[in-house]
């Protein structure tokens, strides 16, 4: 809690003493650049969480901010005002939901087509404000309103900016502290893997982008009393480039950056513009210099000298509690393959396979590599479609559902590369887990669900051996690959799906971590009394494991039999002999 | 006989974090290291020092008689020393063909194409759409296939079938006849007793155990792997 109240506490007390500091007009212009401020605090939290850069967030601005001026204009009564800014303010929020849902459904990046869209739509915003006086007045704007309850822009309007500036600052500190905050930092670090937990990323990221979009909004409202006249630049590039630019000096990745940013470069702009004509070259030298050596922008810079000044408090081990049950434990089910095609390009990957596996148990796929093994895996999960053929789990299709539904149907995978959070600590990974099918909505916005633990990853802590027990502060990124494979082994079993998907859950690992990790396989399946499908080269490791196992070949079923009639089959031994480490 | 490449007083890590320390050795032309020990005690740190990803923070890297501590990777690779990461890089957007002619001498590619069979198969295919296992192998023979004499590899076995295993022994042990030097880092102790002459085993990021392969048992090594 101190971590939201103690700074916003002290950018209200800074914000009050401006004006009797500095009189009235200094009031004003901090106010403008306030305004600024509360747009780039979205692109920060937008762009800083999930990796969407918006290039046109003055779609939002200008256009609540001309709303609002037809609202003074046209409308008396200061309720129905307030009533109609707010649902312009709702509708901005329910159009950015729908656009980048619609843009991100079905991929698992957020890649410059987003931020070229948003850039097509404010050029087209712009040149729509400027042809139509009817409703924007052209070139002239709309003016000649009265500011909202007849707040005067150089008196008392300023303490309601800082007012919205502060609540503004609480929520987004209040969000980057809940669950929703992690998962949205999730999304820009590992939008695979989060999917195969089971999130609708495009719903996530269509969250975010509402949530910038509304501040955007807000701040359009604002500004027009402000400014007592919205004209096309309100609704323009070059103001959205300049949100863009004081995001991203002041530090997208700090909830304080991106104010920093635009009150002290707007500002700078304000008074060194007319006076100094290399000022425009120079705030884009400071841009680039930013982008190269501090991509965290000022507010890196500051909490560095702030870290070394203020001595790191020893965390303690935070209490976890016992996480709720997830919300649908689904009993063992058979998993049947019928002539199942695969094909990407003109490579033809499976080639009719057929199969239909016990409910329980450990099924162990081998085969060469470029047999189609991991297909078999990505069909499984809606990574990749079937072009031909059927997949039931439960004698229910799952071959046509996107991998974001796999986990909820009680599919959970393991990767061949281990994908986890590299940017959070092994503790945050297994938090991001523990709530995948765990938490409900209203969760995200609850602090206690970060200390969850499910039984089950009690369990796999209290090994002693487990590579993770004793480094759950430690950052991924310096996790060994090794070590990665049992901490993403953690996160796909943490909610006890009921068809574990491993793919070469062992490669990398010693001889002893080996013994370790099918020791953890063997314990899951015997626990949750489901199936296991295993992708191994290492013999030994098939023939500890396995109750069944399957040979593909050539994207064929070549065999489907226990271990020692594998063994013994002669069209096997012909493809593949196999191996230990 | 000539040494290639040697180190001695290795030291370095990620940031703040020191991850290898005082890690030394030094590999004469047709002979091979094996680097062996658990994970996250520091093996592909090293292999990161050595190619160059990674600044040293003490020590010397000496290359063919010449200290490129503070050389760049690109650099190093001209000076010829030929690195494969622990997860396979390859273009996904070039087909194998393409993959293979970048950085690699003229015609030698064809020449693994004999030992890879798969590989000649799949010329026009793009790299992104092959399975783990096989761009492991594009991986392993681009790196043949461009001709350096230092070939430092980072767990090639990792994912690939067995008989592409023993293919891959093939070549190392091919190259070393050639009077290449080779620091070959893995888990899989069948590859690395086949190809190595000298043992360095690794625990915490220092070396625990130093000697030739002919002195040490496959048990010791266990032992070390079990520290």
């Amino acid at each position: 809690m101190a971590s939201i109240v103690i700074p916003s506490g002290l950018l209200l007390g800074t914000l009050l003493l401006i004006p009797s500091l500095f009189g009235d007009f200094t009031a004003y212009q901090i106010g403008l650049f306030l305004i600024y401020g509360i747009v780039a605090q979205g692109i920060g939290f937008l762009w800083g969480k999930t990796g969407i850069l918006p290039l046109g967030q003055t779609i939002f601005f200008g256009s609540t901010a001309y709303a609002s001026a037809h609202i003074l204009i046209n409308i008396e009564t200061l309720g129905w005002q307030l009533v109609l800014m707010l649902l312009s303010v709702l509708i901005a929020g329910a159009i950015a939901y729908v656009l980048a849902t619609m843009v991100f459904r079905g991929k698992t990046d957020s890649g410059p087509y987003f931020s070229l869209i948003t850039l097509a739509l404010v050029l087209i915003a712009e040149q729509l404000a400027s042809t139509s006086p009817n409703i924007t007045g052209g070139f002239n704007g709309l003016s000649g309103y009265e500011p909202i309850a007849q707040l005067d822009p150089f008196g008392n309007l300023y303490y309601l900016i800082v007012g919205v500036t502060v609540v503004s600052t609480m929520l987004l500190l209040a969000l980057n502290r809940l669950p929703a905050g992690l998962i949205a930092r999730a999304v820009s670090d590992n939008e695979p893997r989060l999917q195969l937990l089971g999130f609708a990323t495009h719903k996530i990221k269509g969250l975010v982008f509402a949530m910038s979009a509304m501040l955007a909004a807000t701040a359009g409202v604002l500004f027009a009393s402000h400014q007592g006249i919205v004209t096309p630049t309100s609704a323009g590039f070059a103001l959205s480039a300049q949100f863009i630019i004081w995001t991203a000096v002041g530090g997208r990745f700090h909830v304080l950056g991106p104010l920093l940013g635009s009150v002290v470069l707007a500002w700078l702009t304000a008074e060194l513009r007319d006076d100094f004509i290399y000022w425009e070259i120079s705030i884009a030298a400071i841009f680039i210099l930013v982008v190269l050596k501090s991509p965290g922008g000022l507010a890196e810079i500051i909490s560095i000298y702030f870290k070394k000044l203020v001595k790191a408090q020893v965390s303690e081990e935070p209490s976890y509690c016992a996480a709720p049950n997830v919300k649908s434990q689904q009993p063992a089910a058979t998993l049947q393959f019928d002539q199942c095609h695969l094909q990407v390009g003109v490579v033809q990957i499976l080639k009719g396979v057929t199969f239909t596996t016990p409910a329980q148990g450990v099924v162990c796929i081998i085969g060469p590599n470029g047999a189609g093994k991991t297909s078999l895996l990505n069909v499984i999960t809606g990574n990749l479609l079937a072009s031909k053929g059927t997949i039931l789990l439960a004698e229910k299709h799952i071959h046509c559902r996107p991998p974001y539904a796999a986990l909820s149907s009680g599919i959970g995978r393991k990767l061949q590369v281990p994908s986890v959070f590299f940017s959070m600590t092994v503790g945050e990974n297994l938090t991001v887990a523990t709530l995948a099918q765990r938490a409900k909505w209203y969760h995200y916005f609850s602090a206690k669900p970060l200390l969850w633990r499910s039984a089950y990853i009690s369990s796999l802590l209290a090994h002693e051996a487990l590579p993770l027990t004793h480094n759950l502060a430690k950052q991924v990124s310096e996790l060994p690959q090794g070590h990665r494979q049992f901490l993403e082994f953690a996160m796909t079993a943490a909610a006890q799906p009921r068809l574990l998907l491993l793919d070469e859950p062992c490669a990398g690992l010693s001889t002893a971590e080996t013994h370790l990790m099918t020791d953890l396989i063997r314990q899951y399946q015997t626990q949750t009394k489901g199936l296991v499908l295993l992708i191994e080269h290492d013999m030994s490791i098939v023939e500890a494991l396995s109750d069944k196992v399957l040979v593909l070949h050539q994207g064929q079923v070549l065999a489907f039999a226990s271990y020692v009639e594998v063994k013994a089959n002669k069209d096997v031994a012909a493809v593949y002999a196999g191996g230990t480490k | 006989m000539t040494e290639l490449i040697a180190f001695a007083g290795l030291a370095g890590g990620y940031g703040d974090s020191q991850v290898v320390f005082n890690l030394g050795a030094s590999v004469q032309a047709g002979q091979a290291l094996g680097v062996f020990g658990r994970n996250g005690v520091g093996k592909s740190t090293l292999a990161r020092l050595l190619q160059g990803s990674l600044q040293a923070s003490k020590g010397t890297i000496t290359l063919k008689g010449q200290n490129i501590a503070s050389t760049p990777p690109f650099q190093r690779h001209l000076l010829g020393l030929g690195y494969m990461p622990q997860t396979a890089m390859v273009f996904d957007e070039l087909t194998v063909g393409e993959n293979l002619s970048i950085g690699s001498k003229s015609g030698l590619a064809e020449a693994y194409f004999e030992i890879f069979p798969t590989l000649a198969e799949r010329l026009k295919q793009k790299a992104g759409t092959m399975s783990g296992g096989e761009r492991k192998i594009l991986s392993f023979v681009r790196l043949m296939a461009e001709d350096t004499n230092i070939i430092v590899l980072d767990e090639p076995s990792e994912g690939v079938q067995p008989e592409n295993i023993s293919r891959m022994e093939q070549c190392l042990l091919a190259r070393k006849k050639q009077g290449s030097s080779i620091i070959l880092i893995e888990q899989n102790l069948t590859l690395l007793r086949a190809v190595a002459d000298q043992l360095l085993g690794m625990d915490a990021g220092k070396p625990v155990l130093q000697s030739t392969l002919a002195q040490t048992s496959r048990a010791k090594m266990l032992e070390v792997l079990s520290i």
